[in-house]
């Protein structure tokens, strides 16, 4: 992979949560990178750490109860977690976007659609004239796909549905034309064909604008439709990175595994579901070593170990966290 | 066929929305129309639909949570609608109801012994305190907990556990249909499979039938025996389990199935993408309730209303165009 | 097997760890307990008589007539008296233990006074004399109990009200709940003075006229958020899912829902009983409270305008009152913090 196309680089990420006086690390040293233009998603259940490694990416997290415990996050060279606030108000809304899960609460109910989604612009542009700014906005609201945008820019969020509100919310993220969009969980709030219109969307803009994605979800169909590229994440660590025609060709780890048998298809005939055992535990709870080994079926000897499993290479560029597969690693990461 | 459990005759619910003070006009949301069915003994029928579509009034007006503006409800060919006092409660007992959210339908403030027995007393199943102690430790083996969980609270419970335990206050008093309201949906992906399984265990040795009410198709499809789906209050196609994805003859549910994404490889099938969104209709709707974003929408959609039509025995859609879809 | 719910232990906890409330209510507490045993610290009727070789105790609780100690009369003895007639000194061995404050709220000690009352502050009357000879500090003592008992019982008679009525409004909605309200409109615009001034006149001053005129305002309060909570709380499926599981209304009521409207009550209670002190001193102050001999911190800072220059009569209750309030407005904070689900919302 040529380093200078690299976009994101996060590099041995911990984060900290201190809650009515317990320590727990949610996100427990995770790397990855995100490459101009690529396409990545994280899939996890809740609880994973899979939000909360997004919000690190912009600096969101609210301190305390979160606490960057260690690592580096690089954003096109720059180090995100050193940098200086005005520095860092810069990145966020103009070189990254952000699509919230929740369309009627990451939208301020008192104000009109138009002036929130111009909102980056005047912060990022001050030089820009009204009119100008005016035009943008149309413009882009009129590429999310809404109908009508001048009436939907003087209209109130809760004027509007669910899928034209989220429709607004990424036309917010896109203003300023990000090289970075973050979506998280962009469509778990709204219907199946919602969804469908959202999704078809933010491809079509991703591709329009030549855009890295990292699409969160917990939805796997999801990620096979949007996604180049799969990390799956299991209590606060990666359990799986791979493309992901090769994670859903031969997911390796079990938990990857487990996810994809769990979920009734269409195409399967029903009888009894596999499911995977027990709960997902809580992050104070989580165990030094393989954090799945109590609830996974194939487990070995070597699982009790109380060292965490190295992200083995088995093939190129799918890379699995199991015991497992240790005999067969190409190497490890 | 033997009597169905549940009857649906004509089914109307409009919520008022804006009466003004003089109570001169009134508007209303007609949040169910016309929707008739059957439940038949240990039988599943999955009732879907997206969020608004009035599933859920149905459910709730099945167990009088709700009074339907208009039409009946038979249990087994007794209507309903005026069951009062030891009647409704007699009734209650046969049909049970699995609430969505598993925070909040389990009072923060009762032990799960409390809770799981509540119905064992109220309908005075079993009167001795040990006894009753013995039967909750029973059935919470069934549901799969371990039965020294009896004197905790929900708090201590992570969501599939808690929905195992509103499995267990439903079962405890033995009813005859349960009418599960997206029992799954709030709970993670690997847990969801271990409650369908629960579920789909307890009806076999139960020989319980289930109202399976989602906007999952896919979860729909593996559990339910017969599917209607509902678009806007209307049902708009009821069919056996299979027939509905092998024969699908109504257009909402050929974009419903092709919007689901699916971890396969061939990701790229023909979609259907819909236009716009679904709105809340205070008037009546004069033609066919899913025109306005039907791909194949032709001017006698907007004058008339569809008739049900059995294309296939036992498979009826509300489409004038049905054979073409 | 009982274990408390895991939340009501971690409020309990957190209540604990609030240091200024806990103190607060500790003394709170004891003042009250203690207040109960007034007689014994402040009166005029001796804990202890030795007459003759027998031993007579608490004096307060148990009339000894006169005839019992050799007097003549079958009316209760004059202790203070008794203690200097020869009958009472000649024999050896014969004592009489007074309280530490040897005088009663009730009675003028105007023989033994050398000036005019009010008197101030001496070594015999620590926080001086009223202006009928009374002692101050025996009076502020009686008046405490007094007003936290007044207070304690309004709030009892406020909590059964104010739950029971917002509880139905709140669970039941639609036309009772709009019926109520209005009549709860109405009542809270009567004009509450005039109506004490009113019943005091045509029953009588008294502590149970009082406590009956204040309980039919007093609830409108708790009402508003009972009825709140409870519009709140029977939106939840818990109450759907017991309502199929044929629990009737009325332990709907009392059994699923109150237990989780609690927090309003528990965190309204303090500042309750400081608006009853209040009012009650306020009433006192005025004339309109508790009728004459009554011990009573108000009726003490009327005369303390009255003599304005006898700054022991308006300074000392103010400061007690001052006290008290404060003392139960930590609690009150306290409270509140405790049940507040904000971790981060607590000031330190």
């Amino acid at each position: 992979m040529n380093v200078n196309h690299e976009l994101v680089n996060v590099k041995n990420l911990t984060i900290g949560f201190t809650v009515e006086e317990l320590h727990f690390e949610a996100v427990d040293s995770i790397s990855f990178s995100i490459s101009e233009s690529e396409s990545v998603g994280l899939v996890g259940e809740s609880g994973c750490g899979k939000t909360i490694t997004s919000m690190a990416l912009i600096r969101l997290l609210p301190s305390p109860p979160a606490l960057i415990k260690g690592g580096n996050i690089f954003f096109h060279g720059k180090n995100i977690l050193t940098m200086l606030p005005e520095d860092l108000k810069k990145i966020r809304g103009r070189e990254i976007g952000v699509i919230f899960q929740e369309p009627m609460t990451s939208l301020n109910p008192v104000k009109k659609i138009g002036i929130q989604v111009s909102e980056p612009l005047r912060i990022h542009f001050p030089g820009l004239r009204k009119k100008e700014i005016y035009e943008k906005t149309i413009l882009m609201l009129k590429e999310v796909g809404l109908s009508y945008p001048e009436r939907v820019y003087s209209a109130y969020p809760h004027m509007l549905s669910g899928g034209m509100r989220q429709r607004a919310g990424i036309a917010t993220a896109m203003i300023c034309k990000p090289r970075l969009l973050i979506a998280d969980e962009p469509t778990t709030a709204l219907d199946v064909t919602i969804q469908a219109q959202i999704m078809d969307l933010i491809k079509n803009l991703k591709q329009e604008h030549n855009m890295s994605l990292l699409l969160i979800t917990h939805n796997l169909g999801l990620v096979a439709e949007m996604c180049k590229r799969v990390i799956v994440m299991y209590a606060g660590r990666f359990a799986e990175i791979a493309s992901s025609k090769s994670l859903f060709h031969s997911p390796l780890h079990p938990y990857t595994e487990g996810l994809m048998t769990s979920i009734p298809l269409l195409t399967d005939e029903g009888c009894l579901l596999t499911s995977i055992p027990g709960s997902v535990p809580h992050p104070a709870d989580y165990l030094k070593g393989c954090r799945f080994m109590p609830r996974c079926i194939r487990k070995i000897k070597r699982c009790m170990r109380k060292i965490p499993p190295p992200l083995f290479l088995i093939d190129t560029d799918h890379y699995v966290s199991c015991w497992l597969y240790e005999k067969q690693a190409k190497g490890s990461l | 066929m033997s009597i169905p459990i549940i009857e649906v005759k004509k089914l109307k619910k409009y919520f008022p929305v804006r009466a003004n003070i003089l109570f001169m006009q009134k508007e209303y949301i007609r949040a169910v129309e016309n929707v008739s069915f059957k439940i038949y003994p240990q039988e599943t029928v999955g009732l879907v639909g997206e969020s608004g579509c009035g599933k859920t009034t149905i459910g709730r007006m099945i167990v009088h949570l709700e009074q339907p503006t208009r039409g009946d409800i038979y249990y087994t060919g007794e209507n309903t609608r005026r069951f009062r006092g030891k009647q409704l409660k007699a009734y209650r007992k046969k049909i049970q109801y699995i609430f969505q959210d598993p925070y909040s339908s389990l009072n923060p403030r009762k032990i799960v012994y409390n809770i799981i027995s509540m119905g064992l007393r109220n309908f005075h199943i079993i009167k001795d305190n040990r006894k009753r102690k013995e039967k909750v430790s029973e059935i919470l083996e069934q549901v799969g907990l371990p039965p020294d969980y009896l004197f905790n609270y929900p708090h201590e419970f992570s969501g599939g556990q808690r929905q195992r335990i509103s499995i267990a206050r439903t079962i405890a008093v033995k009813p005859d249909l349960i009418i599960c309201d997206e029992p799954v949906s709030a709970l993670d992906v690997s847990i969801q499979a271990q409650v369908i399984n629960l579920l789909k265990e307890l009806k076999n040795e139960l020989y319980l039938s289930i109202l399976f009410i989602s906007h999952d198709l896919a979860l729909v499809k593996h559990i339910s025996d017969r599917i209607l789906v509902m678009y806007r209050g209307y049902i708009v196609e009821s069919a056996p389990s299979a027939s509905l994805f092998e024969n699908t003859s109504h257009p909402y549910t050929k974009a419903l199935i092709s919007a689901i994404p699916e971890p396969g490889l061939d990701a790229h099938k023909g979609r259907i993408i819909l236009k716009g969104d679904v709105t809340a209709v205070t008037g009546e709707i004069k033609g066919c309730c899913f025109e306005d974003r039907c791909y194949m929408s032709r001017d006698i959609c907007k004058r008339e209303p569809p008739l049900g039509r059995q294309l296939i025995p036992g498979h009826v859609s509300y489409c004038h165009f049905a054979e073409k879809v | 097997m009982f274990k408390s719910s895991p939340e009501t232990t971690r409020r309990i906890k957190r209540f604990f760890k609030i240091k200024r409330a806990i103190v607060s209510l500790f003394i709170l507490i004891i003042l009250y307990v203690i207040s109960f045993f007034s007689e014994l610290i402040a009166n005029d009727k001796p804990i202890l008589i030795q007459y003759n070789g027998k031993l007579y105790f608490f004096a307060a609780y148990n009339l000894y007539p006169d005839k019992t100690f050799g007097g003549n009369y079958d009316t209760e003895t004059q202790y203070r008296e008794l203690s200097k007639t020869d009958r009472f000194t000649s024999t050896k061995g014969n004592f009489i233990l007074f309280p530490p404050i040897p005088y009663s709220p009730y009675t003028s000690n105007l023989n033994e006074l050398t000036k005019n009352p009010p008197t101030p502050p001496d070594g015999r009357h620590l926080l001086g004399t009223d202006d009928r000879g009374r002692d101050v500090f025996a009076r502020l003592l009686y008046g405490f109990r007094v007003s936290m008992s007044f207070a304690i019982i309004l709030l009892i008679i406020e909590i059964i009200i104010g739950v029971i009525i917002g509880a139905l409004q709140g669970y039941s909605g639609g036309f009772f709940d709009l019926t109520a309200q209005r009549f709860i409109e109405i009542l809270s615009a009567l004009p509450f003075l005039y109506i004490i001034i009113l019943t005091g006149n045509i029953f009588g001053q008294g502590f149970n006229t009082l406590i009956i005129v204040m309980s039919i305002f007093n609830w409108i309060g708790l009402s508003y958020y009972i009825r709140a909570e409870f519009l709140r709380i029977k939106k939840f499926q818990f109450v759907d899912a017991a309502k199929l599981l044929g629990t009737g209304d009325i332990k709907i009521l009392f059994s699923e829902i109150l237990p989780n409207a609690l927090v309003p009550i528990i965190t309204f209670a303090p500042f309750s009983l400081i608006a009853a002190i209040q009012t009650l001193s306020a009433l006192d102050y005025l004339g309109f409270g508790l009728p004459a001999p009554t011990p009573s911190w108000g009726e003490l800072m009327r005369q303390g305008m009255e003599h304005l220059s006898s700054f022991w009569l308006s300074v000392y209750p103010f400061i007690a009152l001052f006290l008290t309030l404060l003392l139960l407005a930590f609690v009150g904070e306290g409270l509140r913090e405790a049940m507040d689900p904000k971790e981060y919302a607590r000031m330190e």
